[in-house]
């Protein structure tokens, strides 16, 4: 091979180097850590009692009602919230791709909740819901202590979740609906087709890729939550979710070695969406690129 | 003055990928040159390997005797009139023509005049403050030339600059083109895929087959003496009908007539049986006239009209032949020698004159021009006659 | 006459309509209350009004009173602002060989980003932690650099990727072509073409890293480098029988405005760096 074509590739090498290195080294590298800690007794308060213990830290947590139910509200949460956003982001997707009037306001609106902290977003509608602050309990005329009961707990943080993502569902989603050739649905309405037709038969099954691949990015942003649980109930009155859960043990309890096999175990909940939604649904994560 | 020489030139690329192979031609000064052949030929690799933009991996390039081998296309002092225009989006047409004089340093005064000539040739006056995208595809080609213009370069370099273009522009700019070649006396190479372009533009033209140059000639030469079945088949349109042959002795058997071949055939021809192809183009065959006997040298025969075309000043029928051989039709050819034994149709295309009246599903009777008959070589593609 | 050359009847356009008008209320209602909370007289917080019955500034001049806001702030600020840097330099050059040069290993690398995007932080704040803190890391400024830098870099590649994939690099031989060297074909054509791209997925980057909240909870402990997340997320009243949700609001609207203003500036930007990455992949 002549030079220039191998320094193509040394180049080519060169220049992702910088960002692989960085983006190894604080992930790769620390799952290892982690999972290599999550071996250990190792609680920060006490560390000199630090000890190796093998898995006992994992059987610790699987056999800790506490996880199964954080583990169970996790999935709560993201259920809820992913289905909610699903519909809502297709039609908010459709009314952005078929609306002339006020095309700019809205695409600049629904930028505000993806550019809001989710910090602040979680502290409006919990402030909205407050029985003391609050107007909702005012304007409805009851008397429900939102989030200190755990069932409301839940509708409340599913509602922010809610709120703060569709916009980011409805982009994908217009993403995947521009696909759409128009020639499809002119020869289909020329067919016959009504437009509850077209929509279902044609548009959906081409937006397939593009639903499965916003599906896939929601799920898992909304297994990791934290935000808005952390703020609006700390996890109390049991509305804990699994990083809240790490969290606390991690850093409120300065047990390295439990919170690292909870976290292993989160790390693994994720992969496994991950698996199911790439190998079961077949979401296509490679796009063509000339190697 | 601009002479280019290509000594045994070829290219391969990392991963192993022979895109050209063993060119070996000159581009005289002056000369408007053509590269043509289907896509995926080699033809603007080539290209590219002149102008340095890819890099040579065998063999030599010559530019007035210099050996250009290892210099930056900037260096090359040529200039290349891209397929997709590459004009820059983000400047002016004005700024777009006068940027490679600013590359090179040329005074502001020197710059506008430069810009001003190239514009009043293109025609482009009117359009120098506008940006590209407000453009028409006839402007932005001319924007794409007037930027090689004003650089007065030695050689330029088009990579099939009309392709984009809708039929009747493309008409009119090849005019254009050749006029501005004629006017400049600038040396050219010009690739494309179409061969009219290369019979109406060429001084002299390569004609290129997956990498290989196949024949290099002035458009008559490739037209009435092609070197090979893939020339005869690419160059004309139609294309050249061809025939399966069965040589035997002096007489050759085809589909639907026999003939005895002339003495300018017999030449090469070897052997006392040979399958041979045979290819007549579609203004070799003639109408027989009713009582006329057929004349020595001009055999004739019957066939069915399928579907005629008429087009003002020319009129071509598909016919359907009879077939007394046992063999099949060779393809219309662009790829491959093999496809000369493959599954053709037993129809040949016919040129009739525009005031023949001739409807579809009907017999003519033809005949042929012996002497305008070619023989190729069914394996190697190489034609054998007329010598 | 819509994109697809449809015919909109009256109805749907009736319809339409509202959904804008809907969505526009939806996206800003959030906003809005807490405007309206922050400028609320302490006093009348608890009277579950939706509108402000007398306006009041008491709770901006408290949050700017306190250090605690401030530090939050400017620590934010540059956290994100060397974070996003960082990021898209390297992403630049990361996305610049995966668009341009031939090499193996491109489909891993984009792989490879994607699956850091898909991480769960949780799983490495207690090694940071750990870490940060025997090389004096914890509650500094690069302590929460570098992971942020890290996290951010799939979005910017993705996002860097598909814009320099736009841009028609037959561009760059022609400025070859036409007399340039390397380095001025870079200045005078390719930089103006990428440099929409680059601006916008700084943003979006920006945007990522400001908002982080557990990282920066779990990695830092005082005004040295507590972002603005997490300083809301602990306000303390100015007394402890107060309920700080003033302060929160007037910090909330503080933080919140500018992105308001930034969004609707660049709208049109963020929303084709958004589906841009989405679209071309």
């Amino acid at each position: 091979m002549k030079p220039r074509a191998l320094s193509e590739r040394h180049l080519g090498w060169l220049l992702c180097a910088p960002a692989v290195a960085a983006m190894l080294l604080v992930t790769a590298w620390p799952i290892l850590y982690a999972c290599w800690l999550s071996l250990f007794h190792y609680d920060l308060r006490f560390p000199e009692q630090r000890a190796f213990v093998g898995l006992a830290n994992y059987l610790s947590v699987l056999g800790s009602g506490i996880w199964w139910q954080s583990l169970l509200n996790t999935l709560i949460v993201t259920a809820g919230s992913v289905t909610v956003e699903l519909v809502l982001g297709l039609a908010l997707a459709l009314v952005m791709h078929r609306a002339v009037f006020g095309r700019r306001s809205v695409r600049a609106a629904i930028l505000v909740p993806y550019g809001i902290i989710t910090v602040v977003a979680a502290l409006a509608w919990k402030f909205a819901f407050d029985p003391t602050t609050g107007f909702v309990n005012a304007l409805l005329g009851l008397e429900q202590p939102w989030l200190t009961d755990r069932w409301s707990a839940f509708f409340v943080i599913i509602l922010t979740e809610i709120w703060k993502t569709t916009p980011f569902m409805a982009l994908l989603l217009l993403a995947g609906l521009t696909l759409v050739p128009g020639d499809l649905l002119l020869a289909a309405r020329v067919d016959g087709a009504n437009a509850l037709q077209r929509f279902t038969r044609i548009t959906l099954p081409l937006m397939k890729p593009a639903i499965l691949v916003a599906l896939l990015f929601r799920t898992l942003d909304a297994f990791r939550i934290f935000d808005t649980v952390y703020v609006q109930t700390r996890g109390a009155h049991a509305t804990e979710s699994v990083s809240i859960v790490g969290y606390n043990t991690l850093i409120t309890r300065l047990n390295l070695g439990l919170g690292s096999a909870v976290s292993v175990l989160v790390f693994m909940g994720v992969l496994i969406i991950a698996l199911v939604f790439i190998k079961g649904f077949g979401v296509s994560m490679t796009r063509g690129d000339e190697g | 003055m601009a002479e280019i020489v290509l000594e045994h030139v070829g290219k391969r690329f990392p991963d192993g990928t022979q895109a050209v192979t063993d060119a070996d031609f000159t581009v005289r000064n002056g000369e408007f040159f053509i590269l043509v052949g289907p896509s995926g030929c080699g033809k603007s690799t080539l290209l590219n390997l002149i102008v340095g933009l890819e890099e040579i991996t065998a063999g030599r390039i010559m530019l007035n005797g210099r050996v250009i081998n290892d210099l930056d296309p900037r260096d090359r002092n040529m200039a290349m009139v891209f397929q997709s225009y590459a004009i820059y989006p983000h400047m002016t047409v004005r700024e777009n023509l006068a940027f490679p004089l600013k590359l090179a340093k040329i005074s502001a005064d020197e710059r506008a005049r430069r810009v001003a000539e190239a514009a009043a040739v293109l025609e482009l006056d009117g359009l120098l403050d506008r940006k590209p995208r407000s453009l028409s595809g006839g402007q932005r080609q001319r924007v794409a030339m007037g930027r090689a213009i004003v650089r007065r370069p030695e050689v330029f370099l088009l990579d099939e600059p009309l392709s984009n273009l809708d039929a009747r522009l493309r008409v009119q700019m090849r005019a254009e083109i050749a006029r501005l070649q004629k006017r400049l006396g600038a040396t050219m190479v010009y690739v494309t895929h179409d061969q009219t372009e290369a019979l109406t533009l060429g001084d002299r033209i390569a004609v290129m087959r997956a990498g290989v140059v196949q024949q290099i000639g002035d458009p008559r030469d490739l037209y009435q003496q092609p070197r090979n079945l893939f020339v005869a088949g690419f160059i004309g349109s139609p294309p050249m009908n061809f025939l399966p042959a069965q040589l035997e002795g002096k007489r050759l058997r085809l589909p639907m007539l026999e003939l005895e071949l002339p003495e300018s055939h017999l030449e090469r021809l070897r052997g006392p049986a040979a399958r041979l192809i045979a290819g007549i183009r579609p203004e070799d065959f003639a109408p027989l006239g009713q009582d006329e006997p057929p004349a020595a040298g001009f055999p004739g025969f019957q066939a069915r009209t399928e579907v005629v075309e008429w087009l003002g000043a020319e009129q071509y029928a598909h016919v359907g032949i009879e077939n007394r051989m046992a063999g099949e039709f060779p393809a219309v050819i662009d790829d491959g020698v093999k496809d000369a034994a493959g599954s053709g149709s037993g129809r040949i295309v016919v040129r009739l004159a525009p005031d023949c009246r001739v409807g579809e599903d009907e017999t003519l009777a033809l005949r042929i021009d012996t002497a305008k008959l070619h023989l190729f070589d069914p394996r190697t593609g190489e034609r054998l006659a007329p010598g | 006459m819509t994109a697809t050359g449809m015919k909109q009847n009256t109805m749907e356009r009736v319809f339409l309509s509202c959904g804008v008008v809907i969505v526009v209320i939806y996206a800003l209602f959030p906003v809005v209350w807490i405007l309206s909370l922050s400028l609320k007289r302490s006093a009348d917080l608890n009277d579950n009004r939706l509108f402000p019955g007398t306006i009041s500034l008491e709770h901006y001049r408290a949050i700017f009173a306190d250090i605690q806001f401030p530090a939050a702030l400017w620590n934010s600020l540059g956290i994100a602002s060397i974070a996003t840097s960082l990021a898209v330099l390297l992403a630049m050059f990361a996305a610049y060989a995966i668009v341009r040069l031939r090499f193996p290993g491109k489909r891993w690398i984009l792989g490879g980003a994607l699956s850091i995007a898909m991480f769960p932080p949780i799983a490495i704040i207690g090694p940071l932690f750990n870490v940060w803190r025997s090389v004096g890391l914890f509650d500094t400024w690069p302590g929460l650099i570098l992971p942020y830098m890290s996290f951010t870099l799939p979005l910017a590649i993705w996002t860097l990727t598909a814009f320099f994939r736009e841009i028609p690099w037959d561009l760059d031989r022609a400025a070859r072509v036409d007399g340039a060297t390397a380095f001025q074909a870079f200045r005078h054509v390719m930089a103006p073409l990428a440099a929409p791209g680059v601006f916008t997925t700084a943003i979006l980057v920006f945007i990522f890293a400001w908002n982080d909240f557990l990282l920066a909870t779990a990695l830092t402990s005082t005004n040295n480098a507590r972002t603005v997340p997490a300083a809301i997320a602990f306000f303390t009243g100015s007394s402890r029988f107060e309920l700080p949700t003033g302060s929160i609001a007037a910090a909330s609207v503080v933080v919140t405005l500018p992105i308001v203003v930034m969004v609707l500036v660049f709208q049109r930007r963020i929303v084709a760096g958004l589906t841009a990455g989405a679209v071309k992949g």
